[in-house]
């Protein structure tokens, strides 16, 4: 796994645009295959959510998201649940199937 | 992807635990696991590539096997570029007794599998023709090609 500098929660976060993704709900599974360099990745399902969610928010944006949709299903804290959720989506990145979003520049030259 | 999607995978989600990602590391079923190099001292004595095949005989006709490989054996192997290195039955073995026989084939460069293949073909009649008859073609037979480790390129896998 690549190592990558670790995650602040304004990094915001997207899939990559080239991967295939296969999810396989019957074994709470998804695929994940990753071109350049071409590899296989296997989420569980707590991963895929995360992947899933990976749509351009923010990290904190997204920890917040995922929390409350587990919260209707998980009986764990949620503090607990939070610190996993940086943890995996750290793993994501480090798998180069999730990267951070570059800043669009504004016509001020500042960034968004 | 929509709230009421992610909420499904977050019930999927929900006994699993921490979040986990991995590389799935496939099994290799074809294809080469070691790419060569033409350098690494290799003894004249002992074949570059060896292919190797793992078959299976018929129970009935194990007996006359073993006689058909001893009288080709005691003949004029296959020699030149590619080369006769024997046929062993398997004594004990970690796997399912399945395939429990091996014949080794000596290749002096991967091209002398042509040697080999054109050979084979040309065995109508003797003993070679006759034992190599008696091999079972059954599902899961296999050979493999393997190149001699001081001969492997580093870093493959």
């Amino acid at each position: 796994m690549a190592s990558t500098s670790p995650l602040c929660p304004a990094d915001r976060l997207e899939h990559r645009s080239d991967l295939v993704v296969r999810p396989i709900p019957e074994i709470r599974l998804c695929l994940v295959y990753r071109p350049r360099p071409a590899r296989i990745v296997t989420l569980n399902a707590s991963s895929w959510l995360l992947f899933e969610a990976c749509t351009g928010a923010s990290v904190s944006e997204i920890e917040a998201r995922v929390v409350q949709l587990a919260d209707a299903h998980d009986s764990r804290p949620a503090s607990s649940r939070a610190g996993e959720v940086r943890k995996g989506l750290q793993e994501l990145v480090d798998l180069s199937i999730v990267q951070r979003r570059q800043p669009t520049p504004t016509t001020e030259g500042a960034t968004s | 992807m929509n709230d009421n999607a992610l909420s499904r995978i977050a019930q999927l989600a929900a006994s699993n635990g921490e979040p986990h990602a991995g590389l799935l590391d496939p099994e290799v079923r074809s294809g080469c696991s070691f790419t060569f190099s033409p350098g690494g001292v290799t003894p004249t004595s002992w074949p570059r590539f060896q292919l190797v095949w793992f078959y299976t005989v018929d129970l009935a006709k194990r007996a006359d096997f073993a006689t058909k490989i001893a009288l080709y054996e005691s003949s004029a192997t296959m020699t030149g570029a590619a080369t006769y290195r024997g046929t062993y039955s398997v004594t004990i073995s970690g796997a399912v007794p399945e395939l429990e026989y091996r014949t080794y084939w000596g290749l002096d460069t991967l091209a002398a599998i042509q040697d080999l293949n054109n050979a084979l073909n040309a065995a109508t009649t003797g003993p070679l023709h006759e034992w190599l008859a008696l091999i079972s073609l059954e599902k899961g037979m296999r050979s493999e090609l393997m190149g001699r480790t001081v001969g492997s390129a580093k870093l493959t896998g």
